[in-house]
């Protein structure tokens, strides 16, 4: 195996769970976040056996990733939440308890983050999700650092707004 | 950064499993050893170069998953590279159809994906019978093999496209429909013009897909007004259908040169009748009407996405096809009068009888009368 080939499956052996994550909370299916981390992958392969240059592989998979997920976002397909409690990973969690603490569960996630608008999603789930910060975040969408800042501001606010008139 | 909120917290448990991990993993590194470095692996042909069209892994029959990644570095990439371009009766021909093909639909892991990669190789064995019958090979018994072939994936495409519509995901469903159906449509143009005795089996094949994809289509859309998310639906696919136009346009652009004037400026009509579809799709939105507006962007995908593909295969099979007629039109404008099943009848023989004329003048590349 050439260096190349090592590099990259160090590559989604580091990221693979992370993109899926991002890919995941963003379109809400879980078998098409799988087809599109592995076009992800794919296309950053031919991407470096074109000849072609990447310093920071996390941001190049981000970027790729993210655009994926709008060309799937363009498709408007219908978000089940009721399908979502047929997912494994998931567990709604009904101990009373918890609910009382007002504990936050992956499903009540995804419920908000599917009312958000899709560049509100794109940060947030790139800033609280995928832990990263605004700067590779800008890097990544190729905005200024300003402006994600600004961006993610406001959607914090509107899920602040979303959440409170929940409760 | 703030890798304590609770938000992150419970978001890091959703993960691939260790199976999905490994699976995706070896899939990678098959992917890798057929795709070496630029400058020694064959160029694509243009109409292999879409987004899906990503594997050439050199799998087994019907076997376990291991073994395929035995072949697969005992034989090395280039083989089933060559596999990919291979036609039936050709050596790696087997290697293509029962090993490439069948690894590629084991990843992929979607309804949609299957979808997709079923109307795919349906699309290929069209393909395939129309490069032979260019070349003037016309076996008998290879074309009755394209033709079984072809028709179990276009019942598998119908079949999944049927259970996506009972699940309730009319929208989706009812895209794959036209897409499939558009691209049947177009391909029984272009193997009427390639006709020939032997291949009258399967263009009768073709015929009748594209009539169940276009009942399946014409149904879902009738479902789509029962969807709460008609409206998202709608603007969804005008989002796509407005990529489309600006797709096929620049790929008209690049072609230009090899497609000629006229048939150039034939297939820029049919996108502006397609653009005419999308005002009137935007008209209905505005008066609240989702259902009819999805169905007319629907109409206006296909009808761009047609003239993008008979221009393709006009340049990759060196063929004239006459962009200019609308068969959808035409039998639409029969389903206004009293006998429509009768007036489709008659202008589809019509349009055959033409073809049959032309063929016995023994003329293989023959223009149409362009502008009708």
């Amino acid at each position: 195996m050439s260096i190349h080939e090592r590099e990259f499956l160090n590559a989604y052996d580091q990221y693979a769970d992370a993109l899926f994550r991002h890919c995941y909370f963003r379109i809400h299916d879980r078998e098409r976040a799988k087809d599109l981390v592995q076009e992800t992958f794919t296309k950053t392969w031919e991407y470096l056996v074109d000849g072609k240059e990447v310093k920071n592989m996390r941001a190049f998979l981000y970027r790729v990733a993210t655009n994926l997920v709008i060309d799937e976002a363009r498709k408007k397909k219908p978000i089940s939440l009721d399908l979502l409690q047929e997912e494994k990973g998931f567990d709604p969690g009904h101990d009373p308890l918890e609910r009382t603490q007002h504990m936050i569960d992956a499903k009540t996630i995804v419920s908000y983050l599917s009312r958000l608008d899709p560049h509100h999603k794109e940060v947030v789930v790139m800033r609280y999700i995928d832990g990263l910060g605004p700067k590779e975040i800008a890097k990544i969408l190729g905005e200024t650092e300003n402006t994600v800042s600004v961006r993610l501001h406001r959607a914090i606010q509107r899920l602040r707004s979303l959440v409170t008139a929940y409760e | 950064m703030s890798n304590r909120n609770p938000i992150f917290q419970e978001a890091q448990k959703v993960r691939l499993s260790e199976a999905e991990h490994a699976a995706m993993r070896s899939k990678l590194i098959a992917f890798i050893k057929t795709h070496p470095v630029r400058d020694m692996a064959p160029r694509r042909p243009l109409w292999q170069r879409s987004p899906f069209y990503l594997f050439n892994v050199k799998p087994q029959f019907v076997m376990p998953f291991i073994l395929a990644f035995v072949i697969l570095f005992a034989v090395g990439g280039g083989a089933s590279f060559a596999a990919e371009n291979s036609l039936p009766g050709e050596m790696l021909y087997p290697v293509k159809v029962n090993i490439n093909e069948e690894v590629h639909a084991a990843f992929a892991f979607s309804q949609e994906a299957k979808i997709e990669w079923e109307a795919e190789r349906a699309a290929r064995r069209l393909n395939e019978a129309e490069q032979l019958a260019q070349r003037g090979e016309f076996d008998a018994e290879v074309f009755a093999q394209i033709e079984q072939r072809f028709a179990v994936h276009a019942e598998r495409v119908r079949f999944r496209i049927e259970a996506m519509g009972s699940r309730g995901e009319t929208g989706v469903a009812a895209q794959w429909s036209s897409h499939f159906e558009v691209s049947l449509q177009a391909h029984e143009r272009i193997l009427s013009r390639l006709a020939g005795e032997e291949t009258s089996d399967l263009l009768v094949s073709v015929r009748e897909n594209k009539e169940t994809a276009s009942s399946q289509r014409e149904e879902l859309e009738e479902g789509i007004a029962e969807n709460p998310q008609v409206q998202a639906a709608a603007e969804g696919r005008l989002g796509a259908i407005e990529n489309k136009i600006a797709e096929a346009r620049k790929f008209l652009e690049r072609q230009s040169g090899r497609l000629g004037e006229g048939v150039t400026a034939d297939a820029q009509a049919r996108l502006q009748v397609a653009e005419d579809a999308i005002a009137e799709g935007k008209t209905k939105m505005d008066a609240g009407e989702f259902a009819e507006a999805f169905r007319l962007f629907q109409k206006a995908h296909r009808i761009a996405q047609e003239a993008q593909l008979l221009a393709a295969a006009m340049v990759r099979l060196d063929l004239d096809i006459d962009l200019g007629s609308d068969q959808e039109e035409a039998e639409e404008e029969g389903e206004e009068q009293d006998d429509a099943d009768e007036s489709k009848e008659e202008s589809g023989d019509e349009n055959e009888a033409q073809d049959l004329r032309f063929e016995t003048n023994g003329n293989a590349h023959l223009r149409f009368e362009i502008g009708r």
